[in-house]
């Protein structure tokens, strides 16, 4: 028994190295080496670049959008931090998924309320702080106001939720529909080059930058947001930097 | 539901069949020892190996030895692993995570163990961030939560091919053992593991990583690239080495995702058709083995029996999950949310899911990395709706039987299909047998050790979780949903999976030591009597079938081996499930929120 277990111990550690040299350095090099040459774009991340040739994303990677003049993107439990993806994980009955994961916090009188804060009606000196996922009701209110839609106006599923990756970089054709309006009027109000926006111009964007299902019929279709308003941004420059 | 989806279900199920005799036949003549087409190429490659490495390709083993040689090759890469990842943040390749130059650090005792067992295993179940970078934005870099470019390249990718590898040769064994008369041999770990690697994982792996690559997935060993969005915010974006560890992960069911977010990052699963691939290469291997083991046997219907009844079971998870997660939330819906799918709206649950795949190709691969023991998530579980979230625990509770892991998967089918002899046995009054093999009392002992040991360390360990404070703690959704958490850790610990319920934390001394034995438990505990029942199998005679044989080939025997899979797995896990998923199906078709206190 020894000496089998000597013998095939020494049999491991060959193995091993045998196995280490074909699975872990020649065949992720031949990928790396065949990645690189045959497909460089896609190898080294997909990343797109301005005109000074600054990295500005990724075209698979979503990045966060808050300003009027853009497209927004998809709820994020991560805020959209690609060296950190992830998924809110809220079960289908918990009261965060629906109300957010903020808390309450109560300040002894005089003191200032934490910043973001809104006062809890009925509770004196309580306030809610917001946390980093403000739930499907609040999402849905929050989408309705930008986009000026009725509080009853029914809203498609992917832009209240989260995504799986806290990255998609896709919304629904719906969903950004439903912005064309915003941001129309956003744009307008600069002027310049984008005074003669029309909501059909921005429809025709949509519609170029929506990847419909792969060999007709696998998964769905859906907006790139980040192409998207980079085509905004072609057609209609760039909105002004916000003032500080 | 729409008739698309359903179309996408279809086709998937279709092409899975289509498949299984060519990857059977490939996987037969492989191990057989017969002649394939890249012979001319890699023959000499293998004769070279066995020449350097001065092994005898023609010396097989008895099961003892067999047991011995996997035990110590499993123990050895498992302590390189350790080594590796409590050293990595000064061994090469490792990569700067931000602008400002930070690395990743060591990776602490327990979670190194978890995470070195969990890759032995072929579990993938992972309690670190793999990218690290939200714990250097906190400041708190180099807290060790992270793997380097070389970690995820040199040791999980390599426990990808050779724990997957370690799976198919014990299937394979197991298969000589049925097949073989009056013998003792069962074959040679070390050709049988050089072969796997050599024939056939690693030439679909680089095919298949190319086409990833194409479709989008990086190759790379850049550091992480820091870009300056549209609106003019900082994003750090995570590179790496992606590609040739993505086809492994899921060719090899195992699910360790190069990613924090898995196979729903778009880095690791960039398009539909990138998702239908990897769905595709999670059951090739444990389909294919269903066909290579009618040929070995000289009975193709032996082989397409056991398919059979996996599919079915395969078909129904997926239909189930589909069902109620394209039929939404309720909650969610009255919020003034349109649940239905259309061409314009993914629809149905979207919390935890992506646009590109939407809700058929969510449920689907949802159902194909539990009913393998692959792992690998494109949507987040913990968000699915209860009872779509119950199919993949009990698919795993089930012993990851549905097509199965590589190897693993297989072998443990036909421990329910001896179980299902030897109940039709008591049925008729007759000495069981199959194959031609008569089962024995001592077989019986070591199919039932396999099929006890699994409930035993899940429900016990769920157990011990469910009274203990801390491990309370790291329960992240309250109520029912806390205890499917649970169990769902242990679950998929033991089932050697690594899918997650992932709002639990558990990257905690009592997780991290808990379930890192829970996943060497529901590996070698199952292994040894498995190799135990196969050494006693492979010695015996066959008998020439009779009037009185119970036929193992047609649709009765499907039937019956669908049903005692069930019912041993609706006795074991119903009282446990109840208390979970179930009664919080109630509670959300109620319209009703768990509210705490």
């Amino acid at each position: 028994m020894l000496k089998t277990l000597g013998r095939e111990t020494w049999n491991s550690v060959k193995v091993i190295v045998v196995l280490l040299v074909l699975t872990v350095i020649i065949y992720p090099l031949l990928v790396w080496g065949i990645g690189q040459v045959a497909f460089n774009k896609q190898a080294n991340g997909s990343l797109i670049t301005n005109s000074q040739g600054q990295v500005i994303g990724s075209e698979l990677i979503g990045q966060q959008f808050t300003r009027a003049e853009y497209f927004h993107g998809r709820p994020s439990a991560v805020g959209y931090n690609a060296a950190g993806s992830g998924a809110s994980n809220l079960g289908p009955t918990n009261p965060q998924l629906i109300d957010g994961n903020g808390s309450e916090v109560t300040v002894t009188d005089g003191q200032t309320p934490p910043p973001n804060a809104t006062p809890v009606a009925g509770k004196p000196n309580t306030y809610y702080v917001p946390g980093s996922y403000l739930g499907v009701k609040n999402y849905a209110e929050q989408f309705r106001q930008e986009n000026g839609l009725a509080a009853d106006a029914k809203l498609p599923a992917d832009i209240v939720t989260a995504s799986g990756s806290g990255l998609d970089p896709q919304i629904s054709v719906d969903a950004a529909t439903l912005q064309v309006n915003r941001i129309v009027q956003a744009r307008k109000a600069e002027g310049g080059k984008a005074a003669s926006i029309t909501p059909e111009q921005v429809k025709t964007l949509i519609d170029q930058n929506t990847d419909g299902r792969d060999l007709g019929i696998l998964g769905e279709p859906g907006v790139n947001v980040l192409k998207l308003n980079l085509a905004l941004d072609n057609l209609f420059g760039a909105p002004p930097a916000p003032a500080k | 539901m729409t008739l698309n989806g359903i179309l996408q279900l279809v086709v998937y199920f279709i092409i899975l069949l289509l498949i299984t005799r060519p990857m059977g036949i490939y996987i037969y003549q492989v191990f057989a020892g017969k002649k394939t087409f890249l012979h001319p190429v890699l023959r000499p490659v293998e004769r070279g190996i066995y020449k350097v490495l001065r092994l005898d390709e023609t010396k097989e083993m008895n099961w003892k030895v067999y047991a011995v040689a996997m035990l110590l090759f499993s123990l050895l890469t498992m302590l390189l692993t350790y080594l590796v990842l409590r050293l990595q943040d000064i061994l090469p390749l490792n990569q700067a995570i931000d602008g400002s130059g930070t690395h990743i650090g060591k990776m602490p005792e327990a979670l190194a163990f978890n995470t070195a067992a969990s890759f032995t295993t072929n579990t993938n179940w992972q309690n670190y961030v793999p990218e690290a970078g939200s714990y250097a934005a906190s400041g708190a870099a180099s807290a060790g939560s992270g793997v380097t470019y070389f970690t995820q390249m040199t040791q999980l990718a390599f426990h990808n091919f050779v724990s997957a590898a370690v799976g198919i040769s014990l299937a394979i064994a197991f298969i000589r053992a049925l097949a073989r008369r009056s013998a003792r041999e069962i074959g040679n770990f070390w050709v049988d593991l050089v072969r796997c690697c050599l024939y056939i994982l690693l030439p679909v792996c680089l095919i298949f990583a190319v086409v990833l690559v194409w479709q989008g997935v990086p190759q790379n060993f850049n550091d992480y690239t820091v870009a300056t969005t549209l609106e003019g915010n900082t994003q750090v974006i995570a590179q790496g080495p992606v590609a040739s560890q993505e086809a492994i992960k899921m060719f090899g069911t195992n699910g360790g995702g190069f990613f924090n977010a898995n196979s729903s990052h778009p880095f690791e699963n960039p398009t539909p058709f990138s998702n239908f691939l990897q769905m595709l290469s999670i059951l090739a291997i444990g389909a294919g083995l269903t066909y290579a083991f009618g040929r070995w046997v000289g009975n193709q219907r032996q082989g397409w029996v056991i398919f059979g009844a996996m599919a079915v079971l395969l078909i129904a998870g997926a239909f189930v999950i589909y069902g109620f997660e394209a039929a939404g939330n309720p909650l969610v819906t009255a919020q003034g949310v349109n649940v239905a799918t259309t061409d314009t709206n993914p629809g149905g649950n979207m919390e935890g899911k992506e646009v590109r795949f939407g809700m058929a190709a969510s449920s689907l691969f949802g159902e194909v990395t539990t009913a393998a023991s692959c792992g690998a998530v494109n949507s987040f579980f913990d968000s699915y709706t209860p009872i779509a979230g119950m199919v993949p625990l009990l698919n795993i509770a089930l012993g990851e039987i549905v097509v199965g892991g590589v190897g693993a998967g297989f072998y443990g089918i036909l421990v329910f299909v001896i179980l299902s002899v030897f109940i039709a046995g008591l049925m008729v009054g007759r000495t069981p047998e199959y194959l031609g093999k008569k089962i024995e009392a001592r077989d019986m002992k070591m199919v039932m050790l396999v099929v006890l040991i699994l409930p035993l360390s899940i429900l016990g360990f769920s157990a011990l979780a469910s009274i203990n404070d801390i491990a309370q703690h790291s329960i992240a959704n309250p109520g029912p949903h806390g205890l499917t958490e649970m169990l769902y850790l242990f679950t998929s610990s033991t089932g050697n999976n690594g899918s997650a319920f992932a709002g639990i934390t558990g990257n905690t001394d009592f997780y991290n030591t808990l379930g890192g034995f829970a996943m060497l438990i529901g590996r070698f505990l199952m292994i040894i009597p498995i190799l135990a029942l196969a050494g006693s199998l492979v010695k015996k005679k066959t008998v020439p079938a009779s009037v009185g044989t119970f036929p193992t080939t047609g649709l009765l025997f499907s039937g019956l081996l669908v049903g005692v899979i069930l019912i041993v797995g609706a006795l074991t896990y119903f009282p446990a499930y109840s208390l979970g998923p179930i009664v919080e199906q109630f509670i959300m078709n109620a319209g009703k929120l768990f509210q705490v206190g």
